[in-house]
């Protein structure tokens, strides 16, 4: 038996019909993080340690979510390029303007396997976001360390 | 028995309809962006106890005394290893005997006894471990009776560095 482009046609408008809010979903994150460490960040100069953690107050992260009317649950995780044991990185919201926020207050690590940082539902706007980072210390050697923060959404 | 041989002509469609019972528990779309931290060579040393005089106002034995001086002190923070710390005066052959040694050394290994007497650099302390560490500075000034009556003026300059 062979199916024919009538049929073909059907399912193609399903597909449509029942995708179209998966296409339109979309979060957006803006800005980085960029740290520097050095002997200013020395607790009392030399003979002393390195401030062990760091938060990036101040830095525009920001993350909107649009195209969407049901709810949903952001994941993250991180991708690293280039990164220590020894480093922990976390994040949380500051902020956030509609979309029925709720969770992500909390600073909380960002592992290598995604997840659940807030949910919502609806679009919401401007959701700063505040990285920290923890565990700097002397017995970290001189160099870039880089990872990358992935955000996921999820329709629930 | 007959076989019936079916065959989709929108066959890729099809597989997208079963995708579509699933689409709420799929990922929407994702953003990402970048966390970075450098972390710079860090090699700071401070040094306590500021100006010092040693005085030889004394013979034993018909051997002038030595005088010794530990109000010194070093600290320092590094953030990696194969590093050192130096030390070398301004004076080109001064008058009188000024060696310095490092005692009481804590994140590195004593270097020999320097004499002071040419600005080039004598290790002072080796082997510095990435972390924070310290040591006493003792300074020993001699002379001889031959030599006259005055008074030298060091400039002590102490140096982290890389091996």
């Amino acid at each position: 038996m062979k199916m024919g482009g009538g049929l073909a046609l059907i399912v193609l408008l399903a597909v449509a019909a029942a995708g179209y809010e998966m296409i339109a979903a979309t979060v957006t994150v803006t800005g980085s993080w960029s740290l520097g460490i050095n002997a200013t960040d020395l607790i009392a100069g030399g003979g002393s340690e390195l401030i062990p953690s760091y938060t990036s107050t101040g830095t525009s992260i920001v993350c909107n979510i649009g195209g969407i009317n049901k709810a949903w649950r952001l994941n993250v995780h991180r991708q690293d390029v280039s990164w220590h044991a020894s480093l922990t990185i976390s994040v949380r919201r500051t902020g956030g303007t509609g979309g029925s926020l709720s969770g992500g207050t909390v600073f909380q690590t960002v592992g290598t396997t995604a997840a659940s940082f807030f949910t919502g539902e609806g679009p919401a706007t401007d959701i700063p976001f505040e990285y920290q980072l923890t565990g700097v210390s002397t017995s970290l050697p001189a160099d870039t360390y880089s990872t990358t923060i992935y955000i996921t959404l999820v329709l629930l | 028995m007959k076989t019936r041989r079916v065959v989709f002509a929108g066959g890729t469609v099809i597989i997208a309809v079963l995708l579509g019972t699933g689409l709420t528990l799929l990922p929407a779309d994702t953003d990402n962006h970048a966390v970075t931290v450098t972390v710079a060579d860090i090699s700071e040393l401070v040094l306590a106890g500021g100006n010092i005089t040693l005085t030889i106002n004394s013979v034993t034995g018909g051997t002038p005394d030595s005088a010794v001086n530990t109000d010194c002190s070093l600290s320092w923070t590094c953030n990696g290893a194969s590093k050192k710390i130096t030390a070398a005066t301004d004076l080109v052959s001064p008058d009188y005997t000024l060696t310095l040694s490092a005692t009481s050394v804590i994140g590195g290994t004593a270097g020999s006894v320097i004499t002071l007497d040419s600005t080039t650099a004598g290790d002072l302390v080796t082997g510095i471990t990435a972390g924070t560490g310290s040591c006493t500075l003792q300074y020993t000034a001699s002379a001889l009776l031959t030599e006259a009556i005055g008074s030298v003026v060091h400039t002590v300059t102490l140096t982290i560095t890389s091996v």
